[in-house]
């Protein structure tokens, strides 16, 4: 079977696979839901949060919450920061964060084609 | 050099210098998956830490994502984490129930995906599952 190999700028299709821009013997990440959540901190300073990717299955995700204190500095989950963690199954993406209240926490998700 | 560009749906300028309006561009490699699966292990009662080593024999510290399944749900795995915040508490041999944490790191050799007690020991066979993509691409240059 043929096969698609794209090398980066100043390389070439031989080169090791981890040099390569792309090659089609390898599965990509491919995100298939992303955005931003702003999410509202209550009275007893946690917030758990549900997003529904609905997939039916497990995928591969990534999250980061921004630094109110700092915007545009985004911070990994679990990571300490707003004690901001997430957990997944097969349906919904889980998201607790903790603040003040009346904060409000922005949050962006990345949800991947890749089942785990 | 000729560049290879392809636009997401929707977008229409190909010559846009803004990046993130591409599905693919040369000049930004992908994340390959060089490896994925899972792993289970187990904390045994009367032990503290348990983990799972994946080899991937690369020669080099690769980019990776880690999680961890237990009772039900799966979980991101940092470097020394957290289990969704203030939550996983489980049994010891102490008496009382303990925070469990997850961590994970890789070298140039393995992946390692581990749980353990921050104090005490667990009261039971505790069982998790490693689930991982390791990719072909290094962290570092």
């Amino acid at each position: 079977m043929a096969k698609l190999i794209i090398a980066k700028s100043g390389g070439t299709v031989g080169d090791a696979v981890s040099d390569l821009a792309m090659t089609s013997d390898k599965n990509c990440l491919k995100e298939t839901q992303s955005g931003i959540l702003s999410i509202s901190i209550g009275a007893s300073m946690q917030t758990d949060y549900q997003y529904t990717h609905g997939l039916g299955y497990i995928p591969a995700y990534y999250c980061f919450a921004e630094d109110q204190n700092s915007p545009g500095e985004w911070h990994p989950h679990n990571s300490g920061i707003y004690n901001f963690s997430t957990r997944i199954d097969n349906n919904k993406l889980y998201i607790r964060v903790y603040g003040d209240n009346g904060d409000t926490v922005n949050v962006y998700y990345q949800i991947f084609v890749e089942q785990l | 050099m000729a560049k290879d560009k392809i636009l997401k749906e929707g977008e229409t300028d190909i010559d846009s210098a803004d990046i993130w309006r591409f599905a693919f561009h040369s000049d930004y490699p992908t994340f390959k998956i060089k490896a994925e699966g899972e792993s289970n292990f187990t904390i045994s009662s009367g032990q503290q830490e348990a983990h799972a080593d994946i080899t991937h024999s690369l020669g080099y510290s690769p980019a990776y994502l880690a999680y961890i399944e237990y009772g039900g749900y799966v979980y991101p795995v940092q470097g020394d984490t957290f289990v969704f915040y203030d939550e996983m508490y489980l049994s010891t041999t102490a008496g009382y129930d303990v925070a469990v944490r997850f961590y994970s790191y890789t070298d140039s050799s393995k992946l390692r995906i581990g749980a353990y007690f921050v104090t005490s020991t667990s009261n039971a066979n505790r069982t998790f599952t490693a689930h991982y993509k390791i990719m072909e691409d290094k962290w570092q240059s």
